[in-house]
């Protein structure tokens, strides 16, 4: 996996046949498509972009020219993470991540619909921390409420059940960047784990799945990246390695 | 099977704060507003798949005290699948319904088709937001508002050509079609004569075509309302918070 973030008047990299998923490095709706990517074992490319610099041809994929958008043939794309996550399950059927009851999917997206608050209110103490009001930790604690009532309930390891499934891939990227508020100088926003003891060890849990392992980045690193987008100079490069000042010959890493 | 919306009433008392709650009586209830365009794609889902279910419709100015003990989202649309079983948020009732009883799909089987039904229906956000804001909020809306309006128009219209179908889902009208048609019921009568978002028929006549078209059709014909009352109805909105309520006891 390239760590680079491709640009404007970058060219767009050959196709190789395979899936090819735009997305960038540390946003969690990308991030949602790459962890059922992973769950599903299905073979992939993956191409990171600049979001402040787009390369041209991003349009072409997605008209919005966000991501995350899915390269499914040659030139032909669909994007939102919802809509390519429920395309990838249905596509490939074995290992499904959708629950099998019509009910049960309609109570897993009215989840995620509940939860999304929280992650506006993520949004704004990470991005536009002088716009925080007690109404924004309310809505997060909420959110905290919500997804401990919701385990306490269903009383399974992961909310799907005892395997991760997409309601947990869906929610996940968020609550990877929750850790970061309280290193960002928030910590009214830290998840008690007295408080949260289930939440808590979801998380945990989370954490040791495979398709996540493969993916998910440290709380420090979210911050570092964060700090840098708001001071105007997103570090997409960041985690990039390839182009090492260093006079010793490397192996370049792809 | 019989046409079960010939049988529908869709124009009960919109119960208010003081209400009982009707008792359930095992049917799949909607609980709905007449005029809500959000609530009307669950009837047109309902409808078009000739499935049998209630009303129940809801003033949203002062809502029923029982209302937040059906849903926490506390807005319609919301239908009870068994007594204390709810689902909310417009697309996934629709896609529920759709898997629940698989009998005449709205959605297409074929993933790739399929989520690019949704693709389009999410597009249409501008023309929502258009229609949304000419109703409650006209002083609100800026150029950007309106070039997206026509660029989603232009879009559709597109999708149109590009499929080759008489309507977006195919033959008939499907997912797509039912998702987008209210936001372009009210346009063509709230907006029939506002200039920011007029649709030229020299410009737009394949779309024209074929909203004609989607206001003939079986599952959308029993649920419209005249002109006088959708216009009388967003009256309210001009003077207040609120549409006029009691122009609906006139349909």
């Amino acid at each position: 996996m390239s760590e680079k973030h491709l640009q404007t008047g970058d060219i767009l990299p050959p196709y190789t046949g395979k899936l090819r998923l735009f997305a960038m490095r540390f946003c969690p709706y990308a991030e949602r498509s790459v962890l059922v990517l992973n769950a599903k074992k299905i073979e992939y490319d993956l191409v990171f972009i600049n979001l402040d610099h787009k390369p041209e041809w991003i349009f072409n994929f997605n008209p919005k020219g966000a991501v995350p958008a899915l390269e499914y043939e040659e030139g032909k794309a669909i994007f939102d993470s919802n809509i390519i996550n429920v395309y990838l399950d249905e596509k490939y059927p074995e290992v499904p991540l959708q629950a099998s009851d019509p009910l049960r999917r309609a109570q897993d997206k009215c989840l995620v619909e509940l939860f999304a608050s929280a992650q506006s209110a993520y949004y704004t103490a990470a991005f536009a921390p002088q716009n925080v009001e007690p109404s924004t930790v309310e809505n997060y604690k909420k959110g905290l409420d919500l997804l401990q009532k919701e385990l306490e309930k269903r009383g399974t390891k992961f909310l799907h059940g005892d395997e991760p499934g997409l309601i947990d891939y869906t929610i996940w990227p968020f609550l990877e960047r929750f850790e970061a508020l309280p290193l960002l100088g928030k910590p009214e926003f830290s998840i008690d784990k007295s408080k949260y003891e289930l939440l808590v060890t979801y998380m945990e849990a989370m954490k040791n799945v495979p398709a996540v392992k493969a993916y998910t980045l440290a709380p420090e690193t979210h911050a570092k990246f964060t700090e840098s987008r708001v001071k105007g100079d997103a570090n997409y490069n960041m985690l990039d390695t390839s182009a090492v000042c260093c006079m010793r010959p490397r192996k370049k890493k792809e | 099977m019989a046409n079960v919306t010939g049988i529908i009433n869709f124009n009960t008392k919109h119960l208010t704060r003081g209400d009982p709650l009707p008792p359930y009586n095992g049917k799949l209830r909607v609980y709905n507003m007449r005029l809500c365009p959000f609530a009307q794609r669950t009837i047109l889902a309902l409808n078009a798949k000739n499935i049998d279910y209630e009303v129940v419709n809801i003033n949203l100015a002062d809502k029923p005290e029982w209302l937040t003990n059906k849903s926490v989202f506390d807005k319609v649309p919301l239908i009870e699948i068994k007594e204390g079983v709810c689902i909310s948020e417009s697309l996934t009732i629709v896609e529920y319904i759709d898997e629940a009883y698989p009998e005449k799909p709205l959605l297409p089987k074929d993933p790739v088709r399929k989520a690019l039904d949704k693709i389009i229906v999410e597009a249409t956000g501008p023309i929502v937001t258009l229609v949304i804001k000419s109703v409650k909020a006209p002083e609100t809306i800026t150029e950007e508002n309106i070039s997206l309006f026509y660029k989603t128009l232009d879009y559709i219209q597109d999708k149109l050509k590009e499929r080759g179908t008489q309507y977006l889902g195919g033959d008939e009208p499907g997912f797509v079609d039912y998702m987008i048609w209210p936001w372009f019921e009210r346009l063509l009568v709230l907006n029939k004569d506002d200039a920011r978002a007029s649709i030229d028929p020299k410009k737009f006549g394949l779309l024209m075509a074929y909203l004609d078209k989607m206001k003939k059709d079986p599952a959308i014909v029993p649920y419209l309302v005249p002109d006088e009352i959708m216009i009388a109805f967003h009256e309210g909105f001009k003077t207040g918070p609120n549409p006029s309520y009691e122009v609906l006891d006139l349909i």
